[in-house]
C-alpha cells in the first residue's frame, strides 16, 4: 500500500513537474510542491494508520454548536 | 490569474444546476423528511429564498467587479493581507466541499451497489478523471455538460413519471402541521445544498457578457430548487415522511420503486450511471475552482499544474473526513448549516458591504 | 528519453487498464447464485427465528418449463427449500450460505411470507429485509397461519416456483396487495395499523372442486378451507382473508368477507366480483342470484366531531357492470336492475360493517387508516387523541353509505331460456321499442 501510494505520487509528479521545470515558473512549482507533499504525507499517514485529526471534525467543534444554536432558534 | 475561455450564460447555468443537484438529490430528501416531515418541499423552497439572497449578493458583486473572480475581488475589496486570507478561506471551503462530495460519493457506491469494492477506489477512478477534465479548463467541462444535463433530465423525469403508481398525494397532508419551525429547520438544512451556488462568483468571471449573470442566477436557482422539490414531494408521495427519512439514499429507494407493467423495472443501475456522471461534473467543477483559486491566492500564471496534487490531496482528505454514512448525515444536519452560512452567506455580504462602503467597484477594462 | 518516456507512459496506463476493464470487481457469475424466489418467516423455539428460502435449482427452470416433465406426469420441483434458524434473519442467512454451494441472491426474491408466530412476535424483524442492499422494498408481503415454511413447499402448478405462483395470484387482483413499503409506511404512521393478505393452504384442486361447489370464492361462505386441512397435505394455496395487526404485533384474522370489507373501506379496490341473492318475485320460482363485476370503486372517508363523539362518514362510490344472473331478468325493466344494485351496494355495507365490527371490538385497532386520514384533515382534534389513538378509533362511529351504479349489462340483456313473462317471445321483443 505504502509503495503503491509512492508510487501514485510519484506519477503525479512526474506527469506535471517537467513541464512548469522547462517554462521555469517557479512560484508554481513551489506550491504545486507544498500541495503535493501535503497530499503525500497525509497519505501516508492514513496508510500507516497514524492518527490524523479529521478536518470535519474540526469543523464539527466550532460549527456544532453554531448549527445547534441555529436550529433550537428556528426550527 | 484568468483563464483564456468564456462561457455563455446558458452553460454557467447548467453548470449552478451540477454544481447543487446531484448530491442534494441523493442526501435530501431523506434529511428534510427528518426535519420537516411532510413540509419537507416547503423546506426547499424556504432554502431557494436564502439562496436567492445568496445568488442577489454573488450578482451585485459581479456587477462591480465584472471579469473578476471571486479570489481576485476579495483582494481587491479588503486590500492585500486581508482579502488574500478571505480568499483563502473561500477556497478551504471549495476544496473541503469536494472532498465531501466525493466522499459522499464512494460512500454510496459502497453501500448501495457494490460493498466488496473499497471505497478509496471510488474516489480515486472519479477524480483521475475529474483531473483529466479540469485540467482542461471549463469551457470543456460547460461543453461536457451539454451531453449529460439532457440524460439526467430525463432519467429524473423517467423516475418521477414511473413512480406515480405508486405514489399517493394526500401524504402531503396535513400541511404545516406543527407550524413553521420545523419547515424552517428543514429549510437550515437545505440552505447548506443550495447557498453552494455562491460558486457562481467564482467561475461566474468566465460568462460573457457579465450583465448575463442575472439570468444565469436565476434560471440555475430556479431549475436546482424545482427539480429538488419534484424529488422531495416524489418521495414523500411514495414513502410518506417517516418511511422517506428512515431511507439514506431516498431518491434511489425512489428509482427502485419503479416497475411499469412487470417489466420495465431495476432501472436503478440506469439512475445511478447517469447520477455519477452529475457527480462527476460536480467534483471536477470544484476542483477546478480549488486550483483556479489556489492560483489567483497565491499568484500564480497557471492553475493547470496544482490540478493533479490538489485531486490526489482532495481523494486524501475525503478519506479522512468521515467515519461512516452517519457522519455524513450528522454533518449534514448539524454542522454544514452553520459552517455554509459562515461562508456561502456572511463572507460574500461582508465583502459586498465593504465594497460598497469604500466605494470599490472596477468597471469597464 | 525524458520524452521516450513520456509517451510510453500513456500505454502504461492502458496496460493498466485491462486489470480493471476484464471484469467489475465483486462481480458474480449467474453460474455462481442461488437466486432466492420466495422467502418465508417463522418463529423458532426459544427466541430464535427460522428463515427459509425457497432456491432456484437452475438445472430444473433452464429447459424451459415445456421440458420441465422429465419422465413423469408430475412436473419436476423447479426449486429446494432451504431453512434454517438463527438468533437473527442475517445468522440464518448465514448459516444457509453454509448449506448451499452458491452465493445467495436475494434480489430476485418474489414474496415474504410471514408465520403466525413470528408475526406475534413483532414486526420488527423485518429489518434484515429493508436494510439489505438487495432487498427491494417492493416485495409483496404475505401473511399465514401456521408456519410460512410450509407455503414454500409447494408443488409446482402452472407455474413453477412458489414465488411466481403467488405473485401470479396476487396480480389477479382478488385481494389485496402490500408490499414490503406499503408494510412499513402502515406500522411507522401513527394513524395506521399493518394488515397484511393471508396465504391459506388448501387442499389439492379435485378435492376442492368437489367441497367448494356451493360456496365459490365470491359468496362469503368460508368454510371451504377448513374441511380439507386435516384429510390431506394441503397442495394448493390461495390469498385470502387477511392477518390484522396492532402495532407491530399480530392481533388477530380477518375472514374472506371480513378482509373484502376491508379493502373497500380503505379504498383500495381495484376489481373483484360480488354475488348477491335476489328474492323471488312474482313469476319466479326459486331465489335469484346475480353477480357484478366492479372496476375501480372509489372510498371517501369524511371525519366530522360531533360534540366529544367521532363519527367517521365513509362513502363508497362507483360502477359496476352485470357479470351473471341466474334469475329471470329483463333489463328492460328498470326496477329489476334498480333491485340488483340495492342488493349489491347492501352486500358492500355489511362487509364494510363486518370488517368495522372486527376491528373496532375484537382487535381495538384502526386497520383502516382511518387515523391517517384524521391526521390529514383535522391535524389539531388529531394531536389530541394521537397517543391513544386505536381506544379512540373503537369509540368512533363509522357510517357507512355505499353507492355503486349498475351501468353495464355486458354483451346480452335478457338471460337465456324462454321467457317466462307473459307474453314469451313476441312480448319481450315488443317491450324492447
Amino acid at each position: 500500500m505504502l509503495v503503491l501510494i509512492i508510487i501514485a505520487y510519484l506519477v503525479i509528479a512526474y506527469l506535471d513537474a517537467p513541464e512548469i521545470w522547462q517554462k521555469k515558473y517557479w512560484r508554481e512549482l513551489a506550491v504545486m510542491g507544498i500541495v503535493w507533499l501535503t497530499g503525500l504525507v497525509l497519505s501516508l499517514a492514513l496508510a500507516l494508520n497514524l492518527p490524523v485529526p479529521s478536518p470535519g471534525k474540526l469543523l464539527a467543534r466550532v460549527f456544532g454548536p453554531v448549527t445547534e444554536w441555529l436550529t433550537r432558534l428556528i426550527g | 490569474m484568468r483563464e483564456e475561455g468564456y462561457i455563455s450564460p446558458r452553460q454557467a447555468a447548467v453548470l449552478l444546476w451540477f454544481a447543487v443537484l446531484p448530491t442534494a438529490i441523493l442526501f435530501l430528501p431523506s434529511l428534510l423528511a427528518l426535519r420537516a416531515h411532510n413540509d419537507a418541499w416547503l423546506a426547499v423552497i424556504g432554502a431557494t429564498l436564502a439562496a436567492g439572497v445568496v445568488a442577489l449578493i454573488v450578482y451585485l458583486l459581479a456587477m462591480r467587479f465584472p471579469h473578476y473572480t471571486l479570489f481576485q475581488y476579495c483582494e481587491l475589496i479588503l486590500g492585500p493581507v486581508a482579502g488574500k486570507m478571505a480568499a483563502m478561506v473561500f477556497v478551504l471551503a471549495f476544496f473541503l466541499l469536494d472532498a465531501v462530495v466525493i466522499r459522499e460519493f464512494s460512500e454510496f457506491m459502497v453501500t448501495a451497489v457494490m460493498p466488496e469494492t473499497p471505497g478509496l477506489f471510488f474516489s480515486i477512478t472519479i477524480v483521475a478523471v475529474a483531473v483529466y477534465a479540469a485540467r482542461n479548463g471549463l469551457e470543456v467541462l460547460a461543453r461536457c455538460t451539454d451531453f449529460i444535463l439532457p440524460l439526467m433530465v430525463i432519467f429524473i423525469a423517467i423516475v418521477l413519471l414511473f413512480a406515480t403508481p405508486e405514489m399517493s398525494p394526500r401524504n402531503l397532508l396535513p400541511i404545516l402541521e406543527n407550524g413553521f419551525r420545523p419547515v424552517l429547520g428543514g429549510t437550515l438544512v437545505a440552505w447548506s445544498f443550495l447557498g453552494q451556488v455562491v460558486i457562481l462568483a467564482t467561475y461566474g468571471a468566465f460568462v460573457n457578457p457579465p450583465r448575463a449573470l442575472k439570468a444565469s442566477l436565476t434560471s440555475g436557482l430556479l431549475g436546482i430548487a424545482f427539480f429538488l422539490t419534484l424529488v422531495t414531494m416524489g418521495t414523500i408521495f411514495v414513502f410518506g415522511c417517516c418511511e422517506s427519512a428512515r431511507q439514506t439514499f431516498a431518491a434511489y429507494a425512489l428509482a427502485r420503486v419503479v416497475s411499469l407493467g412487470q417489466f420495465f423495472e431495476r432501472i436503478e443501475a440506469l439512475f445511478l450511471a447517469i447520477w455519477v456522471g452529475g457527480v462527476f461534473i460536480k467534483i471536477t467543477l470544484y476542483l477546478y475552482v480549488v486550483a483556479l483559486g489556489l492560483a489567483t491566492v497565491t499568484g500564480l500564471k497557471e492553475y493547470r499544474a496544482l490540478v493533479t496534487s490538489l485531486g490526489a490531496l482532495s481523494v486524501a482528505v475525503s478519506h479522512l473526513l468521515y467515519q461512516n454514512v452517519a457522519e455524513i448525515r450528522h454533518d449534514l444536519l448539524m454542522v454544514e448549516p452553520g459552517w455554509t452560512l459562515v461562508w456561502q452567506l456572511l463572507l460574500p455580504l461582508l465583502l459586498l458591504i465593504v465594497a460598497w462602503l469604500r466605494g470599490k467597484r472596477r468597471t469597464g477594462i | 528519453m525524458i520524452s521516450w518516456f513520456r509517451r510510453a507512459l500513456p500505454f502504461f496506463f492502458l496496460f493498466l487498464g485491462t486489470f480493471f476493464l476484464a471484469g467489475c470487481w465483486s462481480r458474480h457469475e449467474i453460474e455462481d447464485l442461488a437466486i432466492i424466489s420466495a422467502v418465508a418467516l417463522d418463529a423458532a423455539p426459544g427466541d430464535r427465528v427460522r428463515l427459509s428460502v425457497y432456491v432456484i435449482i437452475p438445472r430444473a427452470v433452464a429447459g424451459g418449463p415445456s421440458m420441465g416433465g422429465g419422465g413423469g406426469g408430475e412436473p419436476a420441483r423447479a426449486g429446494e427449500v432451504i431453512s434454517t434458524t438463527g438468533s437473527d434473519f442475517i445468522q440464518a442467512a448465514r448459516r444457509l450460505e453454509e448449506m448451499v454451494p452458491r452465493r445467495l441472491l436475494w434480489s430476485q426474491n418474489r414474496v415474504l411470507i410471514l408465520g403466525e408466530e413470528l408475526a406475534g412476535r413483532g414486526l420488527s424483524y423485518l429489518d434484515f429485509f429493508t436494510r439489505g442492499r438487495q432487498m427491494r422494498l417492493t416485495t409483496p408481503v404475505l401473511i399465514t397461519r401456521g408456519e410460512g415454511r410450509k407455503v414454500l413447499e409447494l408443488p409446482p402448478g402452472v407455474e413453477l416456483t412458489t414465488g411466481t405462483i403467488l405473485t401470479g395470484i396476487l396480480r389477479n387482483r382478488t385481494t389485496f396487495k402490500i408490499e414490503l413499503k406499503d408494510l412499513l409506511v402502515m406500522w411507522e404512521a401513527p394513524g395506521d395499523n399493518p394488515v397484511l393478505p393471508q396465504v391459506v393452504m388448501t387442499p389439492t384442486p379435485e378435492l376442492e372442486s368437489k367441497e367448494v361447489k356451493s360456496g365459490g370464492d365470491t359468496g362469503g361462505q368460508e368454510g371451504s378451507q377448513k374441511g380439507g386441512e386435516e384429510k390431506k397435505p394441503p397442495e394448493a394455496v390461495a390469498i385470502r382473508g387477511a392477518g390484522a395487526f396492532r402495532d407491530d404485533r399480530l392481533a388477530g384474522w380477518l375472514d374472506e368477507e371480513e378482509a373484502k370489507g376491508l379493502i373497500w373501506l380503505r379504498g383500495e379496490v381495484e376489481e373483484g366480483v360480488i354475488t348477491v341473492e335476489l328474492p323471488a318475485r312474482g313469476g319466479d320460482k326459486d331465489d335469484g342470484q346475480a353477480s357484478v363485476i366492479f372496476h375501480r370503486a372509489g372510498t371517501q372517508v369524511k371525519p366530522m366531531i360531533e360534540g366529544n363523539r367521532l363519527i367517521f362518514n365513509v362513502e363508497i362510490g362507483g360502477k359496476c357492470e352485470l357479470a351473471e344472473a341466474l334469475m329471470n331478468l329483463d333489463p328492460d325493466r328498470p326496477e329489476d336492475l334498480l333491485a340488483i344494485q340495492e342488493a349489491v351496494n347492501r352486500a358492500v355495507e355489511e362487509r364494510v360493517l363486518a370488517a368495522v365490527r372486527k376491528a373496532q371490538q375484537e382487535l381495538q385497532a384502526d386497520i383502516f387508516g382511518l387515523g391517517e386520514v384524521l391526521h390529514r384533515s383535522k391535524p389539531r382534534y388529531w394531536h389530541q387523541v394521537q397517543e391513544h389513538w386505536n381506544e379512540e378509533f373503537s369509540r368512533a362511529q363509522i357510517q357507512v353509505k355505499i353507492n355503486l351504479q349498475l351501468t353495464r349489462l355486458g354483451m346480452t340483456n335478457r338471460t337465456s331460456g324462454k321467457s317466462r313473462e307473459a307474453g314469451g317471445k313476441g312480448a319481450s321483443q315488443g317491450s324492447t321499442r
